[in-house]
């Protein structure tokens, strides 16, 4: 057999290159400038108008979705009085300046998380504007809000650039978990200390969940825990089969990850991390048994929630919902879920209130774990993020889209919109 | 105001590129994910010194990038990319499938720590020690990435070699 050809590899996929002008960076550069400034005036007008401003107050769609057996379910809430909804990227008027919301231009805010106070935390990175200026900060910063994103303060600058996911076991313990390290934080944000996440496969992704004051992290096909604010650690045993497609922390020494892609197989520890089992499947009853795109995400009272799915394709993936109330050993199917998105992330708050969005999905809610209502249109386009989206409790919410906060106080019945941390 | 930026960018692009390509399997993702690399570079704001090494700073922000929005698509897509990562050679590449794309192909299926060692060390043609530092992972680790490496591509190759000779036998 030949030796592989690097050079020539190399040589080739260089030819292919054909490099833009440099006109295009500095164009992008500055364009992304003037939304960060665009943002905090649009922030700012918010403010000065106060939270009674027709132009703040936005209601979502309430389209009635699938419940069990995919028939139509009625809306949870009486028909919301008012009748606009959230701007998204189709909805977006295409004379849109620029300054404001540019197509593709990444949020400001890269995590957000809520304690169980209901305090709110988010990652930002960069600055506001004037980043060349003595005194200016770039980089990530964590910020507080006290009051459902009204208002929000800086608490504290984490080291290099800001994760994507934040985790808070209470107002004073949290964890920012980024691409190279892991920052926690003992003091509400104000310092904090860098980690680096050994023994995965850092290109493989992270997933990390809190519950009963432990932080599980998975990266790759190590799990770590961490406590107190402390720095995670390297579970006692590791999961077999490989990359981690999922994590679910049910409780402060139980959780489940996801390993392998035919069958997919659940791995269950109650230990901490010092032993892992298979798990029965809790799609074997569905029509996408041992899917590698099953979701599980437990809800306070025992009962835990999880999404069966086929493959995604072309924004569209067939899904089914799935509840036990027995913590996982017995599994009920409760229908079919809108093919529409691939809306598999589960949020439940009891054992019958749940939100759920994901990518390219909308935000949906239920008050039965049967019968789900659409209380936000985040779908976006191909190659979009999810939305990141914070359920407080069942009536309580909130996420960012398109570098805009919305807020819910009425289980997505009316939404307003908040000034955005901008670090 | 660039300070150095722009030089880097006309003599490093096609190159940065050409590795993030192999690394993501994708040449439309590794040329989104350097550009992106040089504006976050450009909002350093003139304070390039205060970077060390600005190709190894260009390269593990792009690299951060793909692996960012890896992440932001979940379990699924990330799935859906390994359950077809069998399926051949990358679409947005040439038509023709020679020995070079069917390495790119195969380098495709690889974990990705072997994936960027091998080729941070054979097609970057870093030493072992500078690609232990680009990483941050010892020597010895990125040796043994090597080794499994080169060792599953042997394999693959060789079966892309055989059903090649059974297809035109």
């Amino acid at each position: 057999m030949p030796e592989p050809d690097f050079a020539g590899l190399r040589d080739r996929l260089e030819e292919e290159v054909r490099q833009p002008s440099f006109v295009t960076i500095r164009a992008r550069r500055r364009r992304r400038t003037a939304w960060t400034v665009g943002a905090a005036l649009t922030a700012l007008v918010v403010v000065l108008g106060g939270t009674v401003s027709a132009a703040a107050l936005l209601s979502p769609a309430r389209t009635p979705v699938t419940g069990p057996q995919g028939t139509p379910s009625p809306a949870v809430s009486p028909t919301p009085s008012a009748p606009a909804t959230p701007p998204t990227a189709a909805s977006a008027p295409a004379g849109s300046p620029p300054a404001v919301v540019p197509p593709g231009s990444p949020a400001a805010v890269t995590a957000m998380t809520a304690a169980p106070s209901g305090v709110l935390f988010a990652a930002t990175n960069g600055c506001l504007s004037g980043c060349s200026a003595a005194g200016a900060h770039t980089g990530a910063a964590v910020l507080r809000s006290r009051d459902l994103g009204r208002n929000w303060t800086t608490v504290g600058y984490p080291d290099g650039p800001a994760g994507t996911i934040l985790l808070a076991a209470s107002d004073a313990q949290l964890w920012l978990i980024g691409d190279a390290a892991v920052n926690s934080s003992t003091d509400g944000g104000r310092t904090w200390r860098s980690a680096m996440l050994g023994g995965g496969d850092a290109g493989d992704g992270d997933y990390a969940e809190m519950a009963g004051g432990t932080a599980w992290i998975a990266r790759g096909s190590s799990v770590a825990v961490a406590t107190g604010g402390g720095q995670p650690v390297a579970t006692g045993a590791q999961p077999p089969g490989g990359t981690i497609d999922a994590l679910a922390a049910l409780g402060a020494d139980n959780a489940a990850v996801l390993t392998g892609d035919s069958p997919a197989t659940w791995y269950l520890t109650g230990d901490r991390g010092g032993h892992w089992s298979a798990m029965d499947d809790p799609c074997a009853g569905t029509a996408y048994p041992h899917s590698p795109f099953e979701t599980l995400s437990a809800a306070p009272g025992g009962s835990v929630w999880g999404t069966c799915a086929a493959p995604p394709a072309s924004g569209r993936q067939l899904k089914q919902l799935v509840v036990s109330a027995d913590g996982g050993r017995t599994w009920k199917s409760r229908g079919a879920l809108e093919p529409d998105g691939y809306g598999t992330h589960l949020m439940p708050v009891s054992s019958t209130v749940a939100w759920r969005t994901g990518p390219r999905a909308d935000l949906y809610r239920t008050t039965d774990a049967a019968h789900w209502t659409r209380v936000a249109v985040t779908g976006d386009a191909a190659g979009g993020a999810d939305p990141m989206f914070v359920a407080i409790d069942g009536r309580t919410g909130v996420y960012v889209e398109q570098g805009t906060l919305y807020a819910t106080e009425d289980g997505g019945q009316s939404w307003r919109q908040r000034p955005l941390p901008l670090g | 105001m660039d300070t150095g930026w722009e030089e880097l960018y006309a003599g490093q692009y096609r190159r940065l590129v050409a590795l993030l390509t192999a690394i993501a399997g994708s040449r439309t993702e590794a040329e989104e994910a350097v550009q992106e690399a040089f504006v976050r570079a450009l909002g350093l704001s003139g304070r390039r010194a205060v970077v060390d090494d600005p190709e190894a700073w260009l390269y593990r922000v792009s690299v951060n990038i793909v692996r960012s929005r890896w992440r932001r698509v979940l379990a699924a897509r990330r799935a859906v990319a390994r359950l077809h990562a069998s399926d051949g050679p990358p679409t947005d590449g040439p038509d023709r499938v020679d020995s070079r794309m069917a390495l790119l192909g195969a380098l495709r299926r690889l974990p990705f720590e072997q994936r960027e060692a091998l080729v941070l060390h054979y097609l970057a043609d870093l030493p072992i020690d500078a690609v232990a530092a680009r990483v941050g992972s010892p020597v010895g680790t990125v040796k043994a990435r090597l080794s499994r490496g080169r060792a599953a591509l042997a394999r693959m190759l060789g079966e892309e070699s055989m059903k090649g000779g059974e297809r035109s036998a």
